[in-house]
């Protein structure tokens, strides 16, 4: 059986659930080669939330779909390692990868809600993905949909509706349903509740929370709304023009922030309850990839910016054991 | 027509606005849906008015009204006094639109792809008979390019609108809406589709036009925390109705109505519990569509504190504060 391919062996570490190592991901166009996902290195344990944040275009949904191998050309994995539970996920053969996918690593997509299928109901949608991977009959897919509806909060009966007669929160529901049939241990959630109002957003996250303490499983959340992503990760991956610059504890990026891009990111978020005065962010605009310069990518809006900026690239470097940054002032930092 | 425009005195105030949309093809199917109900407003110049609420509560429809898009099923603006509809039968819907101008949500919508940046400022320049003589157009354009924070604004105004990012697209838009020198600047979810690196920058930019060129703003979001940011003062919409308003701190920090009290429970905080009860604030029910013959309180279905009277009568407007107002049986 396939599935045993994701026993792992004995000696196996097994401390991660997912090993990111040097990852780069590739557009090829006819303006040029564009990399999207540039030397990104992280790990996903068991049972955590890691958020990952940064602006549009910053590469967050090219890294979400290349580590469940789901990305397309012109994309291209031109170097770096995915391992899942210690095995090589870019050198898994088609069948395994069929595996791989809905039953250990499930995907809601960016804009997903909007994607399920309108002339299908939403019990075909859910039972298909059960029988593709499971060798049950119908009936009982159907009874395990329904159960699935339940635990995301849907009646069961909306296994006969179809996607317009749902609302958008009831559709994103439908959603996390599908992505959890499998009992995955790692779902990627790509802005899973961006187009959505604040009290539903809250409830869905409420109910994800509780599944998640019910089946344990991981979450890679990717999201720009970084107040969210500081309520709800346990650490913070924050990228920045195709590159990883910080990644630390929540407490840790929100309260000692280390990258100037990710001190303006924090910054530009008003606060609810906070003191009512002047932020200031981030000046000048994203960077275009196709114009990306020597050394720090952040140097044309980096108020710190000093000489070596212009022509080293910073690497990650330490800040304690659970936080790392990538910025020549660190450097300076622990010299000077 | 000499008036004076104290900060003290609106210089739009609505009273009562509602609108129906007749919904349905055939006629058999055809049924009325009240998108606002019974909604009063001002607007103070230098000052901001915020508008927050759910989805579809009605948010835009106010909006669209002061616009001239969509006209009132019934109900009253007046514009220094003036009814809106004397002042457009006597100027015209454009000399109407000189005073109220709108931002919207896309800028990647709004503005011309064929024309340079320059046109699509000195467009309505021309059209409103703002400015005479090539010289002072050009002038009065960069004039304009350099308030919004667009230099060097020779260079940008040479640009094509493919040539911006999203955040420079919108302060096109704020330019041009400044070019006819409007009194009430409308913003719909201005911020809500530019990247988290500029949003800032851009409501920076709309308090700075408020506060140096008093401009009295409608600032549309979903957004709590930018809000009480930008807004002095914040207005919360649930189905239709404006449930509280008055002081953004007050509204903010001082919920009363329990809606506002569920809103606010929900907005995402850093460093908070990531679970949160949700059902210590309402009871699951599905939010009601308004129709004319619709009656009692909005929020009835999903109140902890819903009475029998909840579901007859509209509670009438209760001030709970200096400037803070609400619309709930709770405090009558
Ligand atoms: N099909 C494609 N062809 C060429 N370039 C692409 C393609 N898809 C994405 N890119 C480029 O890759 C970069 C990363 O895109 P990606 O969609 O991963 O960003 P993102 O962080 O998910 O942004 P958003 O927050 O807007 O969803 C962008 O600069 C984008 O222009
Ligand atoms: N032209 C129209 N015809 C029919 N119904 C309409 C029309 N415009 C708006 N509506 C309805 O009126 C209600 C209020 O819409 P409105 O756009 O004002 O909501 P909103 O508060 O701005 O929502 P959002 O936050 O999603 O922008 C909605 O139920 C909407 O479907
Ligand atoms: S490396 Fe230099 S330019 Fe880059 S963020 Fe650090 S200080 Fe700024
Ligand atoms: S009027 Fe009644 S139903 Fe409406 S919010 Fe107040 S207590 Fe609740
Ligand atoms: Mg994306
Ligand atoms: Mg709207």
């Amino acid at each position: 059986m396939a599935l045993q391919a994701f026993q792992p062996a004995p000696d196996e570490d097994t401390s991660e659930l997912l090993e990111i190592k040097n990852l780069c991901v590739d557009y090829v166009s006819p303006k040029g080669m564009v990399r999207a996902v540039n030397n990104v290195s992280l790990k996903i344990r068991p049972g955590e939330t890691l958020g990952l944040a940064g602006e549009s275009g910053c590469g967050k949904s090219t890294l979400a779909f290349s580590i469940s191998r789901l990305h397309k050309a012109p994309a291209l994995i031109s170097e770096g390692e995915i391992r899942y539970r210690g095995r090589d996920v870019l050198s898994m053969n088609k069948r395994t990868l069929r595996q791989f996918r809905w039953n250990e690593v499930s995907v809601v997509f960016q804009s997903a809600m909007n994607s399920l299928n309108p002339v299908i109901t939403v019990g075909e949608q859910i039972i298909d993905v059960i029988l593709a991977h499971r060798k049950i009959k119908s009936k009982d897919a159907w009874r395990q949909g329904e159960e699935l509806l339940q635990t995301v909060g849907l009646h069961a009966s909306r296994m006969d509706s179809f996607p317009h007669q749902l609302s958008g929160g009831m559709r994103q529901r439908v959603v996390i349903a599908i992505a959890l049939a499998l009992r995955p241990r790692l779902i990627i959630m790509d802005e899973p509740t961006t187009a959505l109002d604040v009290v539903v957003e809250r409830e869905i996250m409420d109910e994800l929370y509780q599944l998640k303490d019910k089946f344990g499983f991981s979450i890679l959340f990717i999201s720009h709304d970084l107040s969210l992503m500081g309520e709800i990760a346990d650490r913070i991956g924050i990228m920045y023009a195709g590159k990883l610059v910080e990644l630390g504890t929540a407490d840790e990026v929100f309260t000692r922030p280390q990258h100037p891009y990710t001190q303006g990111l924090i910054n530009s978020f008003p606060t609810i309850h906070g003191p009512r005065e002047r932020l200031y962010g981030i000046a000048g605009n994203p960077l275009n990839l196709l114009e990306a310069p020597e050394g720090c990518y952040f140097q044309d809006r980096c108020a710190q910016c000093f000489s070596p900026c212009r022509t080293h690239d910073p690497k990650m470097s330490e800040v304690s054991s659970t936080h790392q940054a990538a910025c020549h002032l660190l450097a300076e930092r622990t010299s000077g | 027509m000499t008036v004076t425009t104290e900060a003290n005195t609106p210089i739009v105030s609505a009273r009562e606005l509602s609108k129906d949309f007749t919904l349905g093809g055939s006629m058999l199917e055809r049924t009325t849906m009240r998108a606002l109900n019974a909604v009063s407003f001002d607007l103070f110049p230098g000052q901001a008015l915020a508008i927050v609420g759910e989805s579809g509560s009605g948010k835009s429809t106010g909006a669209r009204i002061l616009s001239q898009v969509h006209e009132a099923t019934s109900g009253e603006v007046t514009f220094r006094g003036q009814p809106m509809h004397e002042l457009i039968a006597q100027g015209g819907k454009r000399g109407f639109a000189s005073h109220v101008q709108m931002i919207f949500q896309d800028p990647f919508g709004s503005l011309n792809p064929v024309h340079r940046i320059f046109y699509q400022i000195a467009r309505p320049l021309q059209l409103h008979g703002k400015i005479r003589g090539k010289t002072a157009l050009r002038e009065r354009v960069l004039e304009l390019l350099e308030t919004v924070g667009l230099t060097p604004a020779a260079e940008t105004a040479d640009k094509f609108p493919y040539e911006l990012s999203g955040g420079q697209r919108q302060r096109v838009a704020i330019a041009r809406a400044l070019a006819v020198e409007p009194d009430v600047i409308l913003a719909d979810e201005p911020i809500s589709m530019l990247d988290v690196s500029i949003r800032l920058g851009i409501l920076n930019l709309m308090l700075d036009l408020k506060d140096q060129h008093g401009i009295a703003f409608m600032y549309i979001t979903h957004d709590i925390a930018t809000a009480r940011y930008f807004a002095e003062r914040t207005a919360v919409m649930y189905v239709g109705h404006m449930v509280e308003w008055g002081n953004s701190d007050a509204v903010t920090q001082n919920p009363q109505h329990p809606y506002t009290q569920l809103l606010l429970a929900a907005v995402p905080q850093p460093g908070s519990q990531n679970s949160r009860d949700m059902s210590q604030y309402q009871h699951k029910a599905d939010i009601p569509m308004w129709q004319p013959e619709s009656t009692g309180c909005p929020f009835a279905e999903r109140c902890l504190h819903a009475s029998p009277q909840c579901s007859t009568q509209l509670p009438k407007v209760t001030q709970v504060a200096e400037d803070h107002f609400v619309r709930c049986y709770l405090y009558e």
